[in-house]
């Protein structure tokens, strides 16, 4: 069932982000969970340092093997200069 | 007593026109700006400025705030001629926009200086019938199912949230979905995975897939791709959808999916589960963060058991 709640959720946010209607999910992270039956928001802020999209990205292009990065986490981001 | 004449003479005063040449300018240097269609539905359908939030004068003041939450936002409103958009605009001052002009000589003007226009695809009587219930929601509308049906949406994974994910957006009617998903449907996975049946085990998850939303919706595309996202396909099949639906199931495919949609600029519907907890996010790349804001690496092997 838990997959449906989820699942449900991100094609609402899809649709009301092909519309263009209400508040976006962008910097909001919902977190459910069932056995409580407990919804929470948090807010999630950009990594001005984030490898990725930050000030200064370290990552500029896709990694060649994402299965080998994932099973040896620390060489997924290159080192900033 | 006032006549209308009054009416727009007093509106006149509070409210700065603009002509569709000044309109035209500002929007081709792509100026922060927008333009606000408040005529009735039939003249929409016959043809409106591109760009256009559509909001008919006679439910401005109950539905404007959904498409323009923000006091300070510049709005041109337009009418057919001008008049409409007067009252309509001095309405939005009253309900505290701040900052509402409107466009003298309206979309007759546009329309006749030769400006680009842009009519929607005129839905079937079928797409009238079926996509019904959404015209009642005002916020949806036939601008919105139309945009629906114009969407493009790749969705990574067709398991346990691509499942309800894909039937929603599929009954919904958007018109372009591509799925992906390397899996072969398997018994343990229909007690969550409700896209697949219990004949379709042993074949294809995206083409189960493709059966099921069909037989839903026969109205939209659906593109199928039998395969694992890696670094070396993900550009090509990006680059044809504008919102990536990422219901994968793995650390690799998820940075891979985030990687990849900020460095082209795709917005990502974001949805992770484990146990009886989930988690739901958009990451718009550069509006807000990316899964790599909140988490940079993923966990060691092992941590989470998949």
């Amino acid at each position: 069932m838990l997959p449906g709640v989820i699942g449900v959720m991100m094609a609402t946010e899809a649709i009301k982000y092909i519309i263009g209607i209400g508040e976006p999910l962008i910097g909001r992270l919902i977190l459910y969970e069932a056995l409580g039956m407990t919804y929470r928001e948090m807010k999630i802020n950009r990594d001005e340092n984030c490898p990725l999209c930050g000030e200064n990205p370290t990552v500029t292009q896709l990694i060649d093997d994402y299965d080998a990065a994932a099973e040896n986490p620390e060489t997924f981001a290159p080192a900033a200069d | 007593m006032k006549s209308y004449r009054q009416i727009v003479e007093e509106a006149k005063t509070d409210i700065p026109e603009v002509t569709v040449a000044e309109v035209k300018a500002e929007q081709d240097k792509e100026s922060d700006f927008v333009l606000l269609d408040v005529r009735d539905e039939d003249e929409y359908r016959a043809g409106y400025i591109p760009d256009a939030v559509h909001v008919t004068r006679g439910m401005l003041e109950f539905s404007v705030e959904n498409y323009i939450p923000d006091r300070d936002q510049k709005i041109v409103v337009y009418c057919a001629a001008g008049l409409r958009s007067l009252l309509a605009a001095k309405s939005l001052r009253e309900m505290g926009y701040t900052d509402t002009v409107s466009l003298a000589g309206g979309y007759r003007d546009w329309a006749a200086a030769g400006y680009a226009t842009v009519q929607d695809k005129p839905m079937t009587h079928e797409q009238l019938d079926r996509y019904s219930r959404h015209f009642m929601l005002t916020e949806v509308g036939e601008q919105g199912q139309a945009k629906l049906l114009n969407a493009k949406v790749l969705m990574v994974g067709a398991g346990g949230l691509g499942s309800p994910a894909g039937v929603y957006l599929g009954a919904a009617g958007v018109g372009h979905m591509g799925i992906i998903d390397s899996d072969v449907v398997e018994l343990s996975n229909l007690q969550r995975q409700i896209l697949h049946r219990t004949e379709a085990v042993g074949t294809p998850k995206v083409q189960s897939a493709t059966t099921t939303i069909k037989s839903l919706n026969p109205d939209i595309d659906i593109r199928p791709y039998n395969l694992r996202l890696t670094a070396d396909n993900v550009e090509e099949i990006f680059s044809e959808y504008d919102l990536i639906v990422d219901g994968c199931d793995n650390f690799a495919t998820r940075y891979l999916v985030n990687d990849a949609a900020v460095l082209m600029n795709k917005p990502i519907v974001h949805g992770s589960i484990f146990q009886f907890e989930g988690q739901v996010s958009l990451f718009k790349p550069h509006e807000g963060p990316c899964y790599r804001c909140m988490y940079p690496t993923p966990p060691p092997p092992g941590m989470v058991p998949s």
